[in-house]
């Protein structure tokens, strides 16, 4: 069963894709550099968790960690509320690799 | 250009006739693709998602994920001729399965900050323990019923997504709906039958 979509029909519609809305380039923007800020703060977490759970760390240094991390957690927080954007929003889609976070 | 929505057999390519739907044909393969809309929307990710599921819910397909286009017509059937091989080797592993979503998560609350540091460092801690032992409990649920069971990035939520044999979907649901309904710290969600969109690339390239 073969049955085309007239390709010519549709190239009116390609040129408008184009057309770029500078408030949205800049949310863009706002949203990849909080992403990449979102995906270390979850690294260090994960870091962070694996060095407890490995033991040896003094309680000074566990109060720290955790300090840094709980401050860093807040600052994103405002950050998103600042730009209207939910934490879903952070969670860019990778293609092939999948979601990243 | 022209949106690019599933590849199936060509034998058992559906038959459509509306919203702009075609379907593309070449060697075994077919292509069911579409107008592109001028701007992309909410509806617009949702529309696409319906005929997808559609299709899916009665034959074997290979979803594009939203926003895959081609130039024209003759663009997506060269698509077709360059990809058949690997196209129709990822078919045949989806063949009969569905996709079954689960999610597991502390739900969403206002709960104090922590105390301290080393308060907020435990609390990290043990929420990272639960959801590992929550895999763990599912993953037994999963064991023989599964064809491929993939967990998805993320480490303050369990997201599993499963190749399901379509027979099976109903009692993997139930299966995992009871065990859900045994926790009480944790908020689970079983989604789908879904289109096998998580397994649509291979091992190597999904990392």
């Amino acid at each position: 069963m073969t049955t085309d979509v007239p390709g010519d029909e549709l190239e009116p519609r390609r040129r408008a894709r184009i057309e770029a809305d500078p408030e949205q380039v800049e949310r863009g923007l706002v949203q990849l550099v909080l992403t990449l800020v979102e995906l270390l703060r979850q690294l260090m977490e994960r870091q962070a968790i694996r060095r407890v759970e490995a033991g040896g760390l003094e309680d000074d240094q566990v109060e720290e960690l955790g300090r840094t991390l709980m401050l860093l957690d807040e600052k994103m927080t405002e950050l998103r509320d600042h730009f209207g954007l939910e934490a879903e929003d952070l969670n860019i889609d990778l293609g092939p690799l999948g979601r990243l976070l | 250009m022209i949106t690019l929505f599933a590849v199936t057999w060509r034998t058992h390519a559906p038959t459509l006739d509306k919203d702009g739907l075609a379907v593309l044909a070449d060697g075994n393969l077919a292509m069911i693709v579409g107008p592109t809309p001028s701007t992309t929307s909410r509806e617009d990710a949702l529309a696409f998602g319906r005929v997808v599921e559609r299709v899916a819910s009665a034959v074997d397909v290979l979803p594009f994920r939203y926003g895959t286009t081609a130039a024209d017509t003759e663009a997506a059937r060269e698509l077709l001729r360059e990809n058949e091989s690997s196209w129709a080797a990822r078919l045949l592993q989806v063949e009969g399965c569905s996709e079954l979503a689960i999610r597991a998560a502390r739900p969403e609350s206002d709960e104090e900050p922590a105390a301290s540091g080393a308060a907020h460092l435990d609390r990290l801690v043990s929420r990272s323990r639960q959801l590992d032992i929550a895999e763990e409990e599912i993953g037994r649920l999963l064991t023989g019923r599964c064809r491929v069971v993939r967990r998805l990035a993320g480490h303050q939520e369990l997201r599993l997504s499963c190749l399901v044999e379509r027979h099976q979907v109903d009692l993997l649901r139930v299966l995992v709906e009871e065990w859900a309904a045994s926790q009480t710290e944790l908020e689970v969600s079983v989604t789908g039958a879904w289109a096998t969109y998580s397994f649509v690339a291979n091992d190597e390239e999904a990392g």
